[in-house]
């Protein structure tokens, strides 16, 4: 009886985590980068060097918006915080290609002209749910194998029972027992953050994925949903007259002291130059573990308070705690840290995972087993790659190019496409090598390449105390020395010794 | 600042529990005694979550702790990788360490509170 449960989890352990595994690898390695999503926008906008108080650059957009962009529907905006100095901003624009645009702003004079068009730590957050893929299909996607990682995470614990055995051990060059031992203890000592951020990732899009608890209730009627939804929400028609925004200062400083301790987190502007404007002020999604909890919406013409509200219902609290868990914007410096880390080793789990499914079986040369071979080494040593060339893209294109941040975009995934490429053509034990030896170079000459094309080197960010752009140049070296062991680790590996046979242990 | 009780804490409590099975045990050089250690190594789990919890906001702590043990795990598989015979030494530093912060953190708190 226990043997066929244990036998059963093995075949679902197994086929759950091989069919989407490379995707799910993609989407834990951008989802763990977007831990650092505001330092990765600061880095990538080496031209803006002013800081404001939140307040005072709301205040900026504002007016640039105003100038730039009357007509637009609404503009939502996210103040600047500790971690990222320019306002990020999304607004219609009828003359983009997207329909809208989502930019950042300079603190200081609330305008993007004076800064390279990227689209920053964005990509990386976008491409970690929506993988790129037209909506709702790419959000589906990652929806549904962020289920088979739960469903891999389970069978995993009851196949692998033993691993709470003896479960601190890692034993070197034993060939197929070396990377269980790795893909146990990765997966093992992490194994609550593991769970947690499978269960947390997919509430996120529970309302896509299972939008039948609110059908059955609201039928099609969205409005009525997304009013009862956040009854907190002041929304009205345009008037049709025109009229210009109050002050927006005295709106913030209103909402600040409502909030009693908490920071500005999002304003929203609806029809910012009609009659029936409205600004709505949010508290700062890292001041609570809960996403978004408090507002404050203003008359925009006159900056009258027309209504404050902070959620209360348990249910929406719940919903919103398990959101920020997986959001973790409340996390501070060392819980941030302990995120990106038990990121990494998720993403080290299904590595060994997929490297495993191959070990496991040694010796058939399928045209399956060649495809899984190949796109191993195309995705787990291919995605870094494409991630470092987006960076190296951001230094390298010219800075008034047509398109710019959809350039940078391009390079990511030429970049990725020419991995996947490169691991075709090569023999398996080189490609895994060069490849990564290619990772190494790219990741260390980086920090040079930055400094002589923006001047905010590592020396320079040391002794003037730029915090942002040591800690990256600091993690590029980290993250060389770590692909290079690696390649030195596959290098030093001895091509497989005719195998002794013994008894096949599950997988 | 809970972080620096923590963390040791953690590590001392894990190796702990990992002295007391066979396999460890015999890694490390030591004659298990599974009867004492591993009580005492849960002993040290829990104590070192309380230094956690010990912080202003709790949420934050519960999550920050969960992170900090698994990292403290990854100290432990280190070493029995690298050093197996120092696990025992260092559990005990690590031990002593932590104590030494968790008291001066709880001092800091009462300190706090009557001031």
């Amino acid at each position: 009886m226990k043997r066929s449960l244990r036998q059963s989890m093995s075949g679902l352990h197994t086929w759950s985590g091989l069919l989407l595994g490379w995707l799910l690898f993609a989407i834990t390695l951008s989802g763990t980068a977007t831990v650092f999503r505001s330092e990765i926008s600061g880095w990538m906008r080496p031209e803006v060097t002013a800081v404001a108080p939140p307040a005072k650059a709301i205040e900026a957009a504002v007016g640039w918006l105003a100038r730039a962009h009357p007509k637009a529907a609404g503009w939502y905006l996210a103040a600047p915080d500790d971690r990222l100095a320019t306002v990020q901003a999304v607004f219609d624009d009828p003359a983009a290609p997207a329909g809208y645009r989502d930019i950042a702003l300079d603190p200081s004079t609330g305008s993007p002209d004076a800064m390279r068009a990227t689209l920053g730590g964005e990509f990386l957050y976008r491409f970690h749910f929506e993988l790129q893929l037209p909506y709702p299909w790419g959000r589906i996607l990652a929806s549904a194998a962020a289920m088979l990682m739960l469903i891999a995470l389970i069978s995993g614990i009851i196949i692998h029972a033993r691993i709470f055995k003896d479960v601190f051990t890692l034993r070197p060059g034993k060939g197929k027992r070396s990377w269980l031992d790795a893909h146990n203890v990765l997966g093992v000592l992490a194994l609550p953050f593991h769970l947690m951020i499978t269960a947390t990732g997919i509430v996120t899009l529970l309302t896509l994925t299972m939008p039948w608890a609110a059908m059955a209730n609201y039928g099609q009627d969205l409005a009525r949903t997304f009013a009862e939804q956040s009854p907190g929400l002041v929304s009205r028609p345009a008037a049709g007259t025109p009229e210009t925004l109050a002050p927006i200062g005295p709106m913030l400083a209103e909402a600040e002291r409502r909030f009693a301790g908490g920071r500005i987190g999002r304003v929203s502007i609806a029809n910012p130059a009609d009659a029936n404007s409205v600004v709505t002020v949010a508290n700062h999604d890292g001041d609570q573990l809960a996403y978004r909890q408090s507002t404050v919406s203003f008359d925009g013409g006159s900056g009258r308070v027309m209504g404050a509200y902070a959620e209360s219902r348990p249910a929406q609290q719940t919903y919103a705690a398990l959101y920020g868990l997986h959001m973790a914007r409340f996390a501070p410096w060392v819980s941030r840290w302990l995120y990106f880390g038990c990121g990494l080793a998720l993403a080290g789990t299904i590595a060994t995972g997929l490297v495993l499914w191959l070990q496991a079986r040694q010796g058939a040369a399928g045209p399956g087993h060649m495809l899984v071979a190949r796109l191993n080494i195309g995705t787990i040593a291919g995605l870094p790659i494409a991630m470092l060339a987006l960076l190296w893209g951001n230094r390298l294109l010219p800075f008034g190019l047509a398109g710019r941040e959809g350039a940078e975009v391009s390079v990511f995934f030429w970049a990725w496409g020419a991995a996947i490429l490169f691991g075709f053509l090569r023999p398996v034990r080189r490609a895994w090598i060069e490849l990564f030896w290619v990772a190494a170079a790219g990741a260390a000459l980086l920090p040079f390449a930055s400094f002589a094309l923006t001047g905010r080197g590592l020396w320079v960010a040391i002794l003037g105390g730029d915090r942002l752009f040591w800690g990256f140049d600091l993690m590029l070296f980290a993250l060389a020395a770590l692909f290079a062991a690696i390649a030195r680790k596959i290098a030093a590996h001895r091509a497989p010794a005719p195998r002794r046979r013994r008894t096949p242990a599950p997988a | 600042m809970s972080a620096a009780a923590a963390l040791p804490l953690a590590f001392a409590g894990l190796a702990l529990i990992g002295l007391s099975m066979d396999r460890h045990a015999r890694q490390a050089a030591r004659v298990a005694r599974p009867a004492r250690q591993r009580p005492a190594g849960w002993l040290l789990l829990i104590l070192s979550l309380a230094a956690s919890l010990a912080a202003p906001n709790w949420r934050f702590a519960i999550v920050e702790w969960i992170g900090l043990a698994a990292a403290a795990a990854g100290l432990v598989v280190l070493t029995l990788y690298g050093r197996p015979r120092a696990l025992a030494p260092l559990a005990l530093a690590a031990a002593t360490l932590g104590a030494v912060a968790w008291i001066a953190a709880l001092f800091q708190m009462v300190l706090a509170t009557h001031s």
